[in-house]
Order: structure tokens, then sequence, then C-alpha cells
């Protein structure tokens, strides 16, 4: 029953979980892609395996953000309310920089003109 | 002010000012008693002296002696003194309140790195107890024994290593460590803007200070330059470790996990995800406990609830998502 099952939510779980082109080497689906093939293998035992899964669910639904979520105070520090806003937005510029971008940008940090 | 203290400078210049009992306006600090006119100054260079490695199997740091003093002294770092009883002063409580806070607030550029170096050493002592280790042998003389893949081997109690089943070497002990300080550093954010830098560089220099005492002690490491390629090692791990859990926080709960699989787990493919989301809980917990707490009460000390096991019946519930796709 639940060996076909098992795959299937697999399956699932690996279309859903978030994508991240700055690790590419390290993303987890290695986790999921791993425990698919154990259980394919027959070598887990069915309830772990079905925690196993659950919890995965568990961290997609962003159950425990909605248990416990972050207040807009934390979200936006005094010392630096943009902080969190920036550093998103950086996450998401640096893996389309080119090489020579790379570059430029850690000079822009190296060198103070002021 | 982040930590509301005022020292003993301030504090003469108040009762010249205003000639209320100095005393009556410390009465609230039953520790006074214990180290009887210790001001703030001293507390601050007792834990900037040289410290010997402690080396008996049970101390819970390797800092070595002053950690006992510093966290005694540590009680002086508490919410601003209550205002003077009544009968002891000439003037209204609430003008004594007032000027002290208004003192506070042009003395504080130069006192705020002090109390907050004195007040990070315990803040980083309670980051650092989960995944604490020791190496016994090095009692005996020895060397520290080597797992398969090369690393010093300690011993380590608590959920971390008994429940999760880590094993205790450096490198988990610095990754548990750096779990818990950057939940502090989430909070540190949130003090003022002039001295949240000195909050966040404190808790950072205490952690690199024990970690080369662990490294000089427990792994060996005689030779400076060795220490410093391991530490500059170390640092990148941190900023590493900043962005990917600021990520984690922002995003989502599966981004979360994923930054602390990659950290803590090392990326190992076979990793348990029900602790996985144990721990992404407990640090969302943490997250809002230290949210919801005062700048002063971060400042007096702060311990962490519990462990990430607590978490366990959070993360059976069945979820909504796998009984859609069942």
């Amino acid at each position: 029953m639940s060996g076909p099952n098992i795959a299937k939510h697999y399956t699932r779980l690996l279309a859903l979980w978030p994508k991240d082109p700055l690790r590419p080497t390290l993303h987890f689906d290695k986790v999921l892609q791993h425990r698919a093939a154990q259980a394919s293998a027959g070598k887990s035992d069915l309830k772990a395996e079905l925690g196993q899964i659950n919890a995965a669910y568990s961290l997609l639904e962003n159950r425990y953000m909605h248990r416990n979520p972050t207040s807009k105070r934390l979200l936006s520090p005094t010392s630096n309310p943009t902080y969190y806003d920036d550093l998103i937005a950086e996450l998401e510029q640096a893996p389309k920089r080119s090489w020579l971008a790379r570059r430029i940008e850690g000079w822009k940090r190296m060198i103070r003109f002021t | 002010m982040a930590s509301g203290y005022t020292c003993r400078a301030c504090l003469g210049a108040l009762v010249k000012r205003t000639k209320v009992a100095a005393p009556a306006r410390r009465a609230p600090h039953k520790t006074s008693n214990l180290i009887p006119n210790t001001p703030l100054r001293t507390f601050a260079s007792a834990s900037q002296q040289p410290r010997k490695p402690k080396l008996r199997p049970d101390s819970k740091n390797t800092s070595g002696a002053p950690a006992e003093s510093v966290i005694e002294g540590v009680e002086f770092i508490t919410a601003p003194p209550k205002v003077a009883s009544p009968g002891k002063s000439p003037l209204p409580a609430s003008t004594t309140a007032r000027l002290a806070s208004e003192f506070r607030k042009r003395a504080s550029e130069t006192t705020e790195t002090y109390i907050a170096y004195g007040a990070t050493q315990p803040l980083f002592l309670e980051c650092s107890r989960p995944g604490n280790y020791t190496v016994p042998q090095i009692d005996e003389g020895g060397v520290a024994p080597k797992n398969d893949a090369g690393e010093d081997l300690g011993v380590g109690t608590g959920w971390w290593y008994d429940s999760l089943g880590l094993t205790p070497t450096f490198n988990t002990w610095a990754q548990v460590t750096f779990l818990h300080m950057y939940l502090l550093t989430v909070r540190f954010r949130l003090f003022p803007k002039a001295h949240a830098p000195a909050w966040h560089q404190h808790l950072l220099d205490h952690f690199f200070h024990n970690a080369e005492d662990r490294m000089a002690t427990f792994h060996g490491m005689v030779a400076r330059g060795v220490r410093n390629k391991y530490l500059k090692d170390l640092w990148i791990q941190w900023r590493g470790v900043l962005a990917a859990y600021d990520e984690g926080l922002v995003k989502s709960d599966a981004v979360l996990a994923a930054a602390v699989w990659r950290n803590v787990f090392k990326a190992d493919p076979a990793v348990d995800v029900k602790a996985l989301a144990e721990i992404v809980s407990w640090m969302r917990r943490e997250v809002r406990r230290l949210g919801e707490a005062s700048d002063a009460e971060i400042a007096a000390g702060w311990e962490f609830k519990g462990n990430p096991g607590e978490e366990a019946p959070a993360v059976e519930l069945k979820s909504a998502l796998m009984k859609k796709a069942a």
C-alpha cells in the first residue's frame, strides 16, 4: 500500500520544495532523493518514513512560521530598518551577476572615496 | 540606551547634583552583598585579563576562572534602578529618575561598550552551553582521539549530542553555538543604532576567544598560524550562517531548514527531517521569545528555554498537504 505512496510523496515534495539558485551543489533535494532511493530499495521502516515525509510537508506549509510569527518589530530592526530587505535583494541579485560584475562589487566594498 | 545601567562615576555626579542618598538607589541589587563595592569598570577589566585554560573535564567552559565572577558581576546589569524609597529623598522620585536617565543619555556612548563587553560574556556562555564538549584525555597528558573523518573527538552531553546524535567535535560545537548566537544577533539588531554594533562585536569576540582557547587546550594547536587559519575559516562560516539563517527567517520554514541542514548537519543526505523540523520550530519560538523581552532583560542575561526536542508534538501533527496528496 504505502510503497508506491511513499514514492509519490517524495516526487511531490521534490516538486514543491523551493528552488535555491545561490547554492546549486547543496540543494535539499539531495535529502529527499536519498530517502526516496532508500524507501524504494526497501531499506526503511514504513512508519518512520511517513513521519519524515510528514515533517517535510510541515516545513513546506510553513507551520512553524505561523505558530511563532516573526513580529514586524523584529523584521524592521531599530538599528537598521532595511537590513532584511537589503539582504534578500542582494541574495536575489547575486546568482545573476557575471564574473566582472562580481569583481566590481568587491572593489566597491573595498574602496571608499569619502 | 540598551542596558539602562548607571556607572559609579555618573552616580557620583548625580548624587552631588541632587543630594540623593546613593545606597537607596542601589537597594534592589541583593548581590551587592556578595561583591561589595565592585564598580562595573573593574568587572569589565577582570574579563579582559588573559585567561588560563581550565583543564578539568567537568568544567562548563574552557575559558578559565573569571567566568564565575563575571556571571556574578553581571547581576549589576539589570533594569534601571527603582526610584528612591519614600522618605529618603527630599525630591520627588520621578525627578531623580528623570535626571538619572538624562545623564545616562549623555554618558551612554562612553559606557555602553564596557557594559556590552561584560554582558555578552555570560550571553556567549549560554550560547556555548548546549554544544559544549570537553576532551578528558588532555588531563591525562594525552591527545584527543580521532574519528573516521580525522576530526578530534570530545565528550559532550545534552539534546544535541544525546538525542540528535551529533558527534562532539570542534566544528559541531562551533555550529551549534553559531545557531544560538544567531538568535541573539537577531535580537541585538533591535538595540539603538548607536549601541547595536558594540553588542554584535563583543559577542563575536567572546566566541573567537573561546574558540582559540579550545584549539590550544583541546586540540593541541600550539602554533598561532594554524589557529589563525581556522579562525579565519570560522569567520567565513559565521558570515555564511548569518546570511543563510536570515534568509530562512524571512522567507520560509523550508529555506530555514535547508540552511540548518547545510550548516549544522554539513549537508548530510541521511539527515533526520523530523529533527530538522524540531530545530526550525524551536528557533522560531526562541526568536519570538527574544522579541518579546525588553532590551534591559536581554542585557541582564538570557537563558534559552528547553531544547528542540520539546517541539516533537508540534512536528508530529498530521500535515494537511500530506492528506491532500494521499
